[in-house]
């Protein structure tokens, strides 16, 4: 197993232990990081 | 020292205190470490016990209070966990462990064990976030573990806590869905009151309660607040079998390390937390995380259950 963990400025998220995130928005933000 | 007085009723009777629990066996002899410090976690402070028993409330059953626990029992003294969820449940993703603290999993008989769940990262990588360039790089591996005597790990919460809880449980009375809403630091009689309304003395009271915890805030006498910092955090774990299915991404799991891609504002670190080498055999089925623990500070958690590459490709 894999872990990434994505720190990113925050907007206005909800603080919960179990919320799921938008696996698109997080891409989106992460888009310009390793090119490979 | 105050003297001794009556402790509630759930603790097992003077006769059954007098039954010691079983002593915790060694774990089975395989390719063991020859450093592996203790064959004997009963053993920890020699065969010193304390010259008074006290009675000990430990609040919080996760990491911290399982680590105290444990301490305090071998010491001799009678442990109580008060918890507040009605079960001990998988929560959290990745943990490091450094060797400040993986000697102390040593010296209490659980090395053998983190080498069935824990990684051994060979070291750190940070990149450039824009090329993938590596642009630092500090090597852990055997390295550390001559300099600091035990190794560097990364293991996936619940492993740990598992490990923890299965030492201490055998020694402690746990008591679950139990909600500390009250906690009189009187210091002759120390007590704390639950959500049921019962009180509950003891000689002394360890809060270890988490990052928003109560018990701080009875110690220090005013609220815990919250600082936002303004950051968020995501988090998501990818099975390690697609990843090697990968010929860009199976040098990940292969060559087992930390790696930090550094950016303006944000951070993507990342590792593998479960070890994936052919000589690992228990089975294991990959955990989709749907939880994740708060973060200091305020930072906030969006939690993804991804099992999909997730790294902008």
């Amino acid at each position: 197993m894999y872990n990434l963990v994505l720190v990113h400025p925050d907007d206005g998220s909800i603080e919960s232990l179990i919320t799921e995130g938008s696996a698109d928005k997080m891409r989106h933000e992460f888009d310009d990081f390793e090119p490979r | 020292m105050p003297p001794h007085r009556s402790f509630p009723t759930f603790l097992p009777s003077d006769h059954e205190r007098n039954k010691r629990p079983p002593v915790v066996p060694a774990p089975a002899a395989r390719g063991l470490d020859a450093s592996d410090v203790a064959t004997n976690p009963q053993s920890i402070y020699g065969s010193r016990k304390a010259s008074v028993v006290l009675d000990i409330i430990v609040v919080g059953c996760g990491l911290g209070g399982l680590g105290a626990a444990f301490c305090l029992t071998q010491a001799g003294h009678r442990v109580t966990i008060i918890e507040s969820s009605p079960v001990i449940g998988e929560i959290g993703a990745g943990i490091q462990i450094s060797p400040n603290f993986s000697r102390l999993l040593w010296r209490w008989g659980l090395g053998k064990h983190l080498d069935e769940f824990a990684v051994r990262p060979e070291g750190v990588a940070y990149r450039r976030y824009s090329t993938g360039e590596r642009v630092g790089f500090t090597k852990w591996g055997k390295t550390l573990e001559r300099e600091y005597g035990t190794p560097y790990y990364h293991i996936h919460r619940a492993d740990l806590h598992k490990l923890l809880h299965d030492l201490v449980a055998p020694h402690v009375t746990i008591l679950l869905g139990s909600a500390v809403i009250g906690c009189d630091p009187d210091p002759v009689s120390p007590s704390v009151t639950l959500e049921s309304g019962e009180v509950i003395r003891a000689d002394l009271i360890v809060g270890a309660d988490g990052v928003k915890s109560y018990i701080q805030q009875v110690v220090s006498g005013k609220p815990n607040k919250v600082e936002l910092i303004g950051d968020a955090v995501y988090r998501a774990t990818i099975p390690a079998s697609l990843m090697m299915q990968d010929p860009e991404l199976r040098e990940f799991i292969e060559h087992p390390q930390m790696t930090a891609w550094i950016g303006p504002g944000r951070c993507l670190t990342a590792y593998p937390i479960v070890r994936q080498s052919p000589s690992f055999r228990m089975p294991r089925p990959e955990r989709a995380d749907h939880m994740s623990s708060s973060y200091r500070g305020g930072r906030k958690c969006i939690i993804s259950s991804l099992c999909t590459q997730t790294m902008g490709r």
